[in-house]
Formats: structure tokens, C-alpha cells, sequence
């Protein structure tokens, strides 16, 4: 069954990603797009090489990095409504962001990653310091993040009314958005990407004791505040290299582990492969349609993924809500 | 549990004096709103404004500006502190409030694209385009997290989750309609430097409802501070009692979130604030949710035109200032308590 | 990608030349130009610009221009864009743009401007912006070669530096500084008949909740800086918001609102007894334009009709 499950989601992968590919304001045939792959100098040769691969590596990469964040958070939490977002790292990073875009408008482009990268982290120090070193219970732990989040978020709305000349740009970035990732979004991401998900992985021994709750883990001989530590840390990172390239995408980090718990249940050796090709999977529709919905326009990723999956997550919450009564 | 053992009862003369310090400081709020400005103003001229004797430009100022935006200020700060402390009852969740609790994301996002499909629409209007969204922002918290008690993270969690899924459709509207964003911007983060007679108008009633009902359901709603257990053998009563209580709550927030947009923190604050000072007893507990809600929003206010003087700055982030770190205290305290 | 290689190596190759060249001297420079012309009768347009150097071999015949100020300078020079970035939305072109206006493109959203439809429509030339594109600029100039301006915090003497870029790099650069020459005297005209420019006047967009001032530090704010009013508000920020008090207290003595919206605020304010304190008001100078006309075209032909609507409203009789 969960063989069937994996090599459908991947199949899933790569049908999305073709899609992805060939549709947009300029659509593409399918053997037009197998044309310019491989000889690379055709008519569409930048669309395909310099502009929507690109896009497609970025929406893989940032999917595999929110999910799996999102996988770790909910074992961290032993709540399945954590996430990301939720803990505020994507507001920190939004208002570093905004920052950025309000105050110094005419900064190198590096910059605004480089800052939402920061902010995120400056999120885990504000975590580690208000949850006294992570020794506070996993739901306080929470609402400590829940807390954080909303105050940037408030901080996030004064620059907003502040500058009312610049919202328009800073919107686009905090809704999540994928246009114009280039190539060099692409080697930013990759080697965090590579490096962060296989240690993820890894972990899965102790993500699995973890949700079972503190006793567990005492017993068996976790040292739980330093290993909370570490994967928070794990769960920042991953969260924020990905937030730092695409924009603070909450939703995936909350529904891609969602969907793929309930798949292959709470194995996290099967949990976490699954929730990055999901989460990626959502990136790559929800940037597709969104490319397409109001040409030439595009509708923000972030939001398009909040569309597209707010609907089913609703649908998951009742019916596991229903069955425990 | 400790919020739900019931303490014991402050001395009335206790209670009595801190109404009276407080109506003092409300007093002396509306008078120093009405005072201090952008324009300076004479206490003499203040005098002849308050009594209708002058038409000039500084009575004008008092009058048809600094009144109506301090009286809307405390309304929204009673709207906002009752709708809070009545969602932390019904749910029994003390970090509850109507910001986390989708209700006025909901309203938010409804408000906004009532205004983007019908753009003449007036304030009135608009109002019951928000009750539809607190109602819809709430269910869904509700529908994901239960009401039951000891579900205190599960529902802050649900809450955050709609809350936020709520704004990004709103912050995509803005978007896609870049042209009026900045009016739209208004919504996203509470303000009430432009409330004018006519946003007082549209409150009132709402107002008048809501506090009557909640009023005349007092002593219905102790059966909320019984823990759930012992209730639930009083059957379909309790379930009826926390519906009221929610309706009142999305009069109460819808209303001020479609006059003045979302003011954060106020409904999380004040209850607790309350309650500190005077313990559980409904009966004094409600008038004084409500006088210091509308205190915080008065001096909010005033202070808020000072923060970027000569240029105003939205209310809502002087709330979130005060709001935030207290927040961030109570999830802390909250959290430990429920190990 | 074999050719695009070339073409690459061939503007690596030819950026070296031209610097070279520059580093040669004026004088050396001058000469092997001159030389250049005579062997292939071709000339190259090299533009500096806020991120770097543009080299173009001809002067460029399809143009995607993604702000209205660069739609303007087009059409000063007489020249068709292919693609434009006009928020899909032609209305917001004024309307002296729009009738000079052709077939073009719309390339949708100045601020996420569609990069696939401007590589459809293969450009020969790009205008972009610094704040909004500088993060596509490299993407822009696979496509084609592309300039980037600094508009959107750009006050009126900023655009004109601007104008003579834009038509240098059309490779109309007499005519562009012909044009100038003519604006200019446009302008000294209008002044004339304006006369006494000692009102303070105050520019501001409205929509339904709020007041924004344009002040001097803004484009609208610094045109009419320019032409010798002075500005009411005096704030750092480019565009601050009012409220009905600090507009009494402000005082301005002539005001010209710029809807966004069908309703504004400004209806609201019109019933409050306040609003007849402004001396503007009272000296029947509050007049609305056309937004389009003043806070978005940005460029020769959006100043000389907010010149023309200055002289209109406020020329001496």
C-alpha cells in the first residue's frame, strides 16, 4: 500500500512538474517543451531554461523545506495544528522582510533573503528565551510561538499602513511568491536543501518517540531539551532558507504533513519523504494555476495554495474531530 | 484550573473605590483626547466646545472630530473587551479572544470583499457583511477544534490557522486590486483617527443590543464558570447559554471590526486585567471588562497620535505593544499550568 | 544554448572593448568611434544606467516598457513599445497617451510584470524600474538588453534625467533633448500665464478612508515645487496621510484631488463644517484632476498637463 502511495505521489511529481512546465501566459505543447529540453535553442528556450525551471526546482525545493518543517514542528508540538506559520518563524521572517522593503527600497536584491533569513532565526532566539531553553511544555511552547507570531504580525501591519506607497510589493512577498525566482534562488536553496533534509530524515527515530510525549522519551533515554533544541533548530532552518527564497508560504508546512499522516500514519521514516513530495506537489499546482488564472496577471502562490487547500484541510479537521466525538 | 476556582470576593468598599478611580480615569481620558491634537487648543475653548457656545474652527475640531473618535475609541474598546471576555467563557480557554479566534479575520475578509463587489456600500451595510464573516470565521474554528474544555492549545492552534488562512485570502484581494489598496489596508490593522459622528451612529444600536442581551443573560452565564463535567447534566441549557454568548460576541466584534477594522489584543488583555482586580463574580467582573476596554482604547488613542506626531498612527499598534508581551506572559503561565 | 553562448561571449567581448576604449581617453575614444563608423556605418547606443552599462548595436525597435512614466517618454519620441506593464488596466494611460497609443501588449502588473509574455514578444530593448525589477534584472537581460531607471522614487528633475536616457537609448537622443528644449519652453509659458505662484497648494490622492498628501518630496509634490509654489505640508515622507484636522491646521490655499475611488473621503469631509475653514475652500480653489494625469503618468506629457490643468484652474483670468 504505501508503495503505491510513494511512487503515485512521485508519478504525481513529475505530472505536476511537466505541467508546471508547459502552462502559463505562453502555453507550451508537450512535444514543443520536449523540444526545447532537449535542444535547448528554440523560440522557447528562455521561457522553459530561464524562467519556468527555475520556478519548478524553487516550488519542489521550497515544498520539500516548509513541509518537512511543518512534520517536525508537529511532532515538537504533538499537535497536527502546528506549523510554521502558526509558530510565528513566518511572520519574524515577513517583517524583517518588510523592513527591508519599506526602509532601504533601493538595496541589492540579496538583501531581503538575506533579512527574512535573519528574522526567522531572531523567532527561535525569541523562542528558546521565552520558553525558558524549551524546558516549558510542548503546548506552552506554543502559544509562546502563537504569541510571537501575532506581535510581528501586528509590526507587520504598522509598516504596512505606515508606507502605504510600497504595500503592493510587500503583499507579493508576504503572500508567497514565485515570480521571477531565477536560477540563482535556485543554487541558494539547493545545498541548504540537500544538506537539511537527509539530517531531517534522520531524525525520524526520535520524531517518532517524541510525539508519544515526554514520559516516553525520558524512558528511553532522550535528553529532551537538548534534542528539542536541535530540532527546532532543524525546523527553523528548513523553514527559513525556504521562506527566504519563496516568501512566507505558511499553509504548506501545515496541511503537506496533514495529508501525508493520513496516508502512511505517524512513521515519520514515511512521514517526512511523503510530506516534502506533497508539500511540493501543492507548490507546483498552486503556482501553476496561479500563472494561469488571470494572465497576465498571477495570483501569489501562498495564496493560491491557501485556496486550494483550505477546502480539504477543513474536510480532514471535521472528520478526525467527528470520529473522536 | 487555578482561573476557574472561584476567589474570594474583594470587599465591596474595594470594589466600589476602583469604579470610581477608574470612571476618574475615563474622565480624565476624554478630556485630555479632546485637549491634545494636531492643533493646540486652550482649556477655555475646550470649555466653550464641550457647551456648544462656539462655532469656530478650534470648537469645530472638539466637536465634530476630537468627540466622536474618542467616544467611538471607547465603544470599540467596550465592544472589543466584552466580546474577549465572553469567548473566554464560553470556551473556558483563558487565552481566547475574537483576533484569535477568527472572528475578526472573518469579518476582515467578508468587509473587504463586500466593498470590492459593491463598491458604494455604506458603512451600515458593511456592518452586517462583517457579522457574516465573524459568524463563518467562527464556526470554523469551532467546527476544527470542538468546544469542549481542556482544549486549550487545540483551539488557540485552530484559531491561529483560520486566522491566518482568513488574511492571506483577504491580503490576496488587496492585491489583485491594487488600486484602492490603501484603502483596503484599513482593514487589516484597526484605526479609529477617522471615526466621525456618523461611525457613533452606526455602532450605538449594536452596542445597546449586545450589552442588553448580555446583561439579561448574566445570570445564565455563571452556568459557564461550572466546570463543563457538572453542567453537563443541566443537558441542552448549557449549549443554548454558550450559542447567546457566541452571538453576542460576533455582535459585538462584527460591529467594531466593520466601523473601526480589526484592533488586536484588547479582548485578550482586558478580561484578565479584570479579573485580577476584582475575581470572578460576574456581576462586577462584566461592568469592569467594559469601562477598562473602553479606558485602553481612549488613552490607546490619544497616545497613538503622538507615536509619528504630527501624523497619526493606527490604534491597533499601540494595543499590540501593550497586548503582545502580555500575551506572550499568559501563553507562558497558561502553558505551565496545563502540564 | 550554443548561440545564446555567443551572443554572450559577443557582449562580454564587446563591454571589454567599449571600456577599454573609455580607459583609452576621451580623445582616442572620439577617434576610433568616428573610425568605427566610417568601416560599418553602424553605431552603438551605450546607456549607463542605476545597474550598470547597456551596450545596444542599433537603436532598438521593440520596446517593453514597465512603467507609465517610460509609456510616456515613448510617445514624446514617437515611438510604439510592443509590450507595456499597465496593471491590465488601459484606462489608468492618459489620455493623450492612450490616442497616440498603438497596438501593444499588456504585460500585466507593474509590480510582477509577466516575464514569459515579454520574452514572447522578443524585445529588443527593456525599460524597468529599480525598486520593482531590480530582483528580475538579470532574467530581463537574457531576454534583451535592459536598462533599469530609478522612477518610482524619481521627483520631477530625476524624470527629466530620466527622459534623456530613455531617448538615448532609442537612440533618439537630438530629438529627446529637442523635446526637453520644448518642454521646457512649455512650461516657462504656462508660468507666465500662471503668474503670482505664491499660494501654497497641496496635491493629495483620496479613496474612501483616507487623505494622502503628496508632498514636496514626492513627484507631483516636486513639480509643483518646481514651477514655484510652495508645499503646505513639508513632511519627510512622500506621501503622508491627513486626517480633516491636520488638513484645517495645514491650511493649504489651493488643493487639487487626485480620486482613486468614485467616493472619497472628501465627500465625507465636505459636510463637516470644518471643511469650509480651509482657505482653499473658501477661495473656491479646490479642484480634482485626473489621477491618471498627475500621480501616474510621470513624465513630459503628464507635466504639461498638470501644467495645463494648473493654468486652467489657477492662470490669472
Amino acid at each position: 500500500m504505501n508503495k503505491i502511495i510513494f511512487t503515485f505521489s512521485c508519478l504525481l511529481m513529475m505530472i505536476f512538474s511537466l505541467l508546471s512546465l508547459s502552462v502559463g501566459a505562453v502555453s507550451i505543447s508537450i512535444p514543443d517543451l520536449w523540444y526545447s529540453l532537449l535542444q535547448k535553442d528554440t523560440s522557447f528556450s528562455f521561457i522553459v531554461w530561464e524562467y519556468r525551471l527555475p520556478r519548478v526546482v524553487i516550488s519542489i525545493l521550497s515544498g520539500f523545506g516548509l513541509a518537512v518543517s511543518g512534520v517536525i514542528l508537529q511532532s515538537l508540538v504533538r499537535n497536527p495544528l502546528a506549523s510554521p506559520d502558526v509558530i510565528g518563524l513566518t511572520k519574524g521572517a515577513g517583517f524583517f522582510a518588510a523592513l527591508v522593503i519599506f526602509l532601504f527600497p533601493s538595496s541589492p536584491s540579496y538583501v531581503l533573503p538575506a533579512a527574512a533569513l535573519t528574522g526567522a532565526f531572531l523567532v527561535f532566539i525569541l523562542l528558546l528565551l521565552l520558553s525558558k531553553r524549551l524546558t516549558l511544555s510542548p503546548d506552552a511552547f506554543a502559544l509562546v510561538g502563537i504569541a510571537i507570531g501575532a506581535v510581528f504580525q501586528s509590526g507587520i501591519q504598522y509598516l504596512l499602513v505606515k508606507y502605504p506607497a510600497d504595500i503592493n510589493m510587500t503583499l507579493l512577498w508576504l503572500s508567497g511568491s514565485l515570480w521571477g525566482r531565477g536560477w540563482s534562488e535556485v543554487f541558494s536553496l539547493l545545498p541548504w536543501i540537500l544538506i537539511l533534509l537527509p539530517v531531517a530524515w534522520w531524525q525520524y527515530p526520535k520524531l517518532n518517540v517524541f510525539q508519544l510525549g515526554d514520559e516516553y522519551s525520558q524512558t528511553l533515554g532522550l535528553d529532551i531539551i537538548r534534542q528539542r533544541f536541535w530540532l527546532l533548530l532543524l525546523s527553523v532552518s528548513l523553514a527559513g532558507v525556504s521562506v527566504a527564497s519563496v516568501g512566507s508560504i505558511g499553509f504548506i508546512g501545515l496541511i503537506a504533513p496533514h495529508i501525508a499522516r493520513k496516508l502512511v500514519g505517524g512513521r515519520h521514516q514515511l512521514l517526512i519523504p511523503l510530506a516534502a513530495i506533497i508539500g511540493a506537489n501543492l507548490m507546483l499546482i498552486g503556482d501553476s494555476i496561479g500563472r494561469i488564472i488571470i494572465v497576465p496577471r498571477e495570483v501569489p502562490v501562498g495564496i493560491m495554495t491557501a485556496i486550494i487547500g483550505a477546502p480539504y484541510f477543513v474536510y480532514l479537521l471535521r472528520r478526525e474531530h467527528k470520529r473522536k466525538g | 484550573m487555578s482561573r476557574f476556582t472561584i476567589r474570594k470576593q474583594k470587599p465591596k468598599t474595594f470594589l466600589l473605590s476602583l469604579f470610581a478611580v477608574i470612571f476618574i480615569f475615563i474622565v480624565i481620558g476624554f478630556f485630555i483626547s479632546l485637549k491634545w491634537g494636531q492643533a493646540t487648543i486652550s482649556w477655555r475653548i475646550l470649555y466653550e466646545a464641550i457647551t456648544y457656545q462656539g462655532q469656530d474652527k478650534e470648537h469645530l475640531y472638539i466637536q465634530t472630530l476630537r468627540m466622536p473618535r474618542t467616544i467611538t475609541a471607547f465603544v470599540i474598546g467596550v465592544h472589543m473587551a466584552l466580546a474577549g471576555l465572553l469567548t473566554q467563557l464560553v470556551t473556558r480557554n483563558p487565552i481566547a479572544s475574537p483576533h484569535i479566534f477568527g472572528i475578526n479575520a472573518g469579518a476582515s475578509l467578508s468587509v473587504v470583499i463586500s466593498l470590492i463587489v459593491f463598491p458604494s456600500f455604506t458603512l451600515t451595510a458593511s456592518v452586517y457583511f462583517a457579522f457574516i464573516g465573524a459568524i463563518l470565521g467562527a464556526l470554523l474554528v469551532f467546527s476544527l477544534a470542538g468546544i469542549q474544555q481542556k482544549q486549550h492549545v487545540r483551539l488557540a492552534l485552530a484559531g491561529i490557522a483560520v486566522h491566518f488562512l482568513l488574511s492571506s485570502l483577504t491580503e490576496g484581494l488587496i492585491i489583485m486590486n491594487q488600486h484602492s489598496t490603501d484603502s483596503m489596508m484599513f482593514w487589516l490593522v484597526g484605526a479609529v483617527n477617522q471615526a466621525g459622528w456618523q461611525e457613533v451612529q452606526t455602532l450605538l444600536p449594536w452596542s445597546i443590543t449586545g450589552i442588553t442581551i448580555f446583561l439579561f443573560m448574566l445570570p445564565s452565564f455563571r452556568l459557564l464558570l461550572i466546570d463543563d463535567d457538572v453542567a453537563l447534566s443541566l443537558g441542552q441549557r448549557i449549549m443554548f447559554v454558550k450559542l447567546i454568548g457566541m452571538l453576542i460576541v460576533i455582535l459585538l466584534a462584527g460591529s467594531a471590526v466593520a466601523t473601526c477594522g480589526p484592533i488586536g489584543f484588547v479582548g485578550l488583555l482586558i478580561p484578565h486585567v479584570a479579573r485580577l482586580l476584582a475575581g470572578e463574580k460576574l456581576g462586577t467582573l462584566v461592568p469592569l471588562t467594559g469601562l477598562l476596554g473602553g479606558l485602553l482604547l481612549v488613552y490607546a488613542d490619544f497616545f497613538s497620535r503622538f507615536i509619528a506626531y504630527p501624523y497619526e498612527s493606527p490604534v491597533g499598534i499601540l494595543t499590540a505593544v501593550i497586548g503582545g508581551p502580555f500575551f506572550i506572559y499568559l501563553a507562558r503561565k497558561k502553558g505551565r499550568a496545563s502540564l | 544554448m550554443q548561440h545564446r553562448m555567443k551572443r554572450m561571449f559577443g557582449f562580454v567581448f564587446m563591454s571589454i572593448f567599449i571600456l577599454s576604449l573609455i580607459a583609452c581617453g576621451n580623445a582616442d575614444e572620439n577617434e576610433s568611434k568616428e573610425e568605427a563608423l566610417k568601416e560599418t556605418k553602424k553605431e552603438t547606443i551605450e546607456i549607463n544606467h542605476e545597474l550598470g552599462k547597456t551596450v545596444l548595436e542599433k537603436a532598438p525597435e521593440k520596446i517593453v516598457v514597465l512603467e507609465f512614466s517610460y509609456t510616456d517618454a515613448l510617445m514624446t519620441l514617437d515611438v510604439q513599445p510592443v509590450g507595456v506593464a499597465d496593471d491590465d488596466d488601459p484606462k489608468l494611460f492618459m489620455d493623450k497617451v492612450r490616442d497616440q497609443l498603438k497596438e501593444y501588449t499588456s504585460i500585466g502588473s507593474r509590480y510582477e510584470p509577466n516575464i514569459e509574455m515579454i520574452s514572447s514578444l522578443q524585445p529588443d530593448l527593456i525599460i524597468a524600474d529599480l525598486n520593482h525589477h531590480k530582483d528580475i534584472y538579470d532574467q530581463l537581460n537574457k531576454i534583451a538588453p535592459t536598462i533599469v531607471l530609478d522612477d518610482h522614487q524619481a521627483d520631477y528633475n530625476q524624470m527629466l534625467d530620466n527622459y534623456l536616457v530613455i531617448a538615448k537609448a532609442l537612440g533618439k537622443e537630438e530629438e529627446g533633448k529637442q523635446r526637453l528644449e520644448e518642454h521646457h519652453q512649455k512650461i516657462e509659458e504656462a508660468k507666465q500665464k500662471i503668474g503670482e505662484t505664491t499660494l501654497t497648494v497641496l496635491p493629495a490622492v483620496t479613496n474612501p478612508k483616507g487623505f494622502f498628501a503628496h508632498s514636496d518630496h514626492s513627484y507631483t509634490g516636486s513639480f509643483l515645487l518646481n514651477i514655484g509654489f510652495d508645499d503646505p505640508v513639508k513632511s519627510e515622507d512622500s506621501y503622508p496621510q491627513l486626517g480633516l484636522e491636520q488638513l484645517v491646521e495645514t491650511n493649504p490655499q489651493a488643493i487639487f484631488l487626485l480620486p482613486a475611488t468614485e467616493e472619497t473621503i472628501v465627500d465625507e469631509w465636505g459636510k463637516n463644517p470644518l471643511w469650509q475653514e480651509i482657505d482653499a475652500v473658501q477661495n473656491n480653489k479646490v479642484f480634482t484632476v485626473e489621477r491618471r494625469d498627475w500621480a501616474l503618468s510621470r513624465g513630459l506629457l503628464g507635466s504639461e498637463k498638470m501644467i495645463e490643468d494648473i493654468v486652467k484652474h489657477l492662470g490669472d483670468q
